[in-house]
């Protein structure tokens, strides 16, 4: 689950630095480039977020 | 008081007591380990605030890009050849260290400065963090000038900010320091999507070709919002050198180099110091041309990156507010035997969000990195110049360690004189740390030099009687 969770954090991460690149050869509109970096940012949130609890349950053990 | 002294001297060696021994061998880490340590560094709410005020204060184009360039170099440089030399020889933190050199008590006195300047920093993020939540719900930010809240609102707001992050780091700082931790290259892009959005916004050509006439004209355009002090290529060029001068002079980054396997491992702050301090400050600088130069991060990363921009800004505050605010409780434990860790960091996240309904941490932020660096700064001088110069004048190192004073007096009239001797330098506050180190550094060589010699001729004088 760890591992997922850091693959899909990596994939997102990406993602957001793909999106102002798209955006600056107007493959983007300006309301889909804000869209989709919002998505891409909650993506990597959740990922984060789930690899934070993993994380910190196998530093416990 | 002695007692008292004593006491909060042995509360501090109990906390710092896991790495009282210098590192040893097998310990040590490799290259990319501190590549990577340091590239997810330096890209925090105040990167929002700083790049913006540049435009703020006029600075142009060029000026800024030669400053940042020569800046940061001399940042990377301070860390290479003045912290991680000392760390890599001594394989202990600044704190260790300077408790040999300056004796217990004025190490427990420079942790708690420390602290204090730490709990300003972080009521700063959270003054970030307020302006984007401020924005959604209708609070305006102070004005430029600002001391005193500008409204009751405001100061509300911040402060319900500021205990919302307290509250989250009392609840569980493990979880949430680790996931503060993988926010960090998040926060990168949205710097760089934000200042991307902007730029047609301000007439950059799709090919780029008028950029660099854009930067000129639109944004760095050499002319300060009125009521702003003018800044030159100096200022910036200090300005970047100093941002992290307790780090650097200041040697606080020993805890991290001490793990080095050499000192040129320095040079990998360069990993986090331009892409934070000078991509991320020239992108809050484009983004804040796009809102009319308006010094409302909040209102500047959504009209640049939407929401996505929002939640950056409140993101950036919590996560480098969160590690201060566990610092300053650290420290603060010195003081409070006995407490809870919860409780500790409840009270140091109070006093830091008090602070931070102050808005002149926040509009007066270049000053304060300023002030921070300097008031710290000749301690480090002091560790500099006992490390090197003593053995080379023939001084004693270590006599607070080898006479157990709680106090190196020389040392405290250093420190103290020089903060004096900056205060009334009759130059730009950006400049007097400079003249301060090499005051600090030569004062504190010729005292202990001095001292040396009166104790020399009392011994000889009682021998031969």
């Amino acid at each position: 689950m760890k591992a997922v969770a850091g693959v899909v954090s990596i994939l997102s991460l990406a993602v957001c630095y793909l999106i102002p690149l798209l955006y600056m050869r107007s493959a983007l509109g300006l309301d889909q480039f804000k869209h989709l970096l919002l998505a891409a940012s909650l993506v990597y949130f959740a990922a984060a977020a789930v690899w934070a609890v993993q994380a910190g349950r196998a530093s416990r053990q | 008081m002695a007692k008292r002294v004593k006491q909060l001297v042995t509360e501090t060696d109990r906390l710092y007591e896991f790495d009282r021994e210098p590192v040893s061998p097998d310990k040590l880490q490799s290259a990319w380990k501190f590549a990577g340590l340091f590239a997810g560094e330096h890209v925090a709410a105040t990167e929002f605030v700083i790049g913006a005020f540049f435009v703020l204060h006029g600075v142009t184009a060029s000026d800024l890009i030669w400053g940042l360039l020569i800046g940061n170099t001399l940042a990377v440089l301070s860390w290479t050849l003045v912290c991680a030399p000392i760390a890599v020889r001594t394989r202990l933190t600044f704190y260790w260290y300077l408790r040999r050199i300056a004796g217990p008590g004025l190490a427990t006195v420079y942790n708690i400065a420390n602290a204090l300047m730490y709990c300003i920093l972080a009521g700063a993020m959270i003054s970030v963090s307020s302006s984007a939540i401020g924005g959604v719900v209708g609070i305006p930010v102070p004005g430029l000038n600002d001391v005193l809240p500008s409204s009751a609102a405001w100061a509300v707001l911040t402060f319900c900010v500021g205990m919302l992050f307290t509250i989250l780091a009392v609840l569980g700082f493990d979880t949430l320091s680790r996931f503060a931790t993988v926010c960090s290259p998040w926060l990168f892009p949205i710097f760089i999507a934000g200042a991307v959005a902007t730029l047609p916004r301000l007439g950059v050509a799709l090919d780029l070709s008028n950029l660099w006439e854009v930067m000129n004209t639109r944004i760095w355009t050499g002319v300060p919002t009125p009521g702003q002090e003018p800044f030159t290529f100096w200022h910036i060029a200090f300005f970047a050198w100093f941002a992290n001068l307790a780090m650097h002079i200041g040697l606080s980054d020993m805890a991290m180099l001490r793990y080095a396997k050499h000192w040129g491992y320095g040079l990998f702050t360069a990993t986090g110091i331009y892409p934070g301090h000078m991509l991320a400050w020239m992108c809050s600088g484009i983004m804040v041309a796009g809102v009319n130069r308006a010094m409302d991060p909040g209102a500047m990363a959504f009209q640049a990156a939407g929401w996505a921009g929002l939640i950056a800004v409140v993101v950036a505050g919590w996560t480098t507010a969160n590690p201060t605010l566990y610092r300053a409780g650290l420290a603060l434990q010195t003081i409070t035997p006995g407490w809870p860790r919860w409780k500790i960091t409840l009270v140091a996240g109070l006093a830091t969000s008090l602070l931070a309904c102050l808005p002149v941490f926040f509009v007066k932020l270049l000053d304060y990195v300023a002030i921070y660096g300097l008031v710290l700064m000749p301690v480090g001088a002091i560790a500099l110049a006992e490390h090197w110069l003593f053995p080379i004048f023939r001084i004693e190192q270590y006599r607070a360690q080898r006479l157990g004073w709680l106090f190196n007096w020389p040392a405290l009239i250093v420190w103290f004189g020089t903060l004096a001797a900056c205060a009334v330098m009759p130059v730009h506050l950006f400049f007097r740390w400079l003249p301060g180190w090499f005051l600090a550094v030569t004062a504190y060589t010729v005292l202990q030099a001095a001292s040396q010699r009166t104790d020399t001729r009392a011994r000889v004088t009682m021998v031969s009687r």
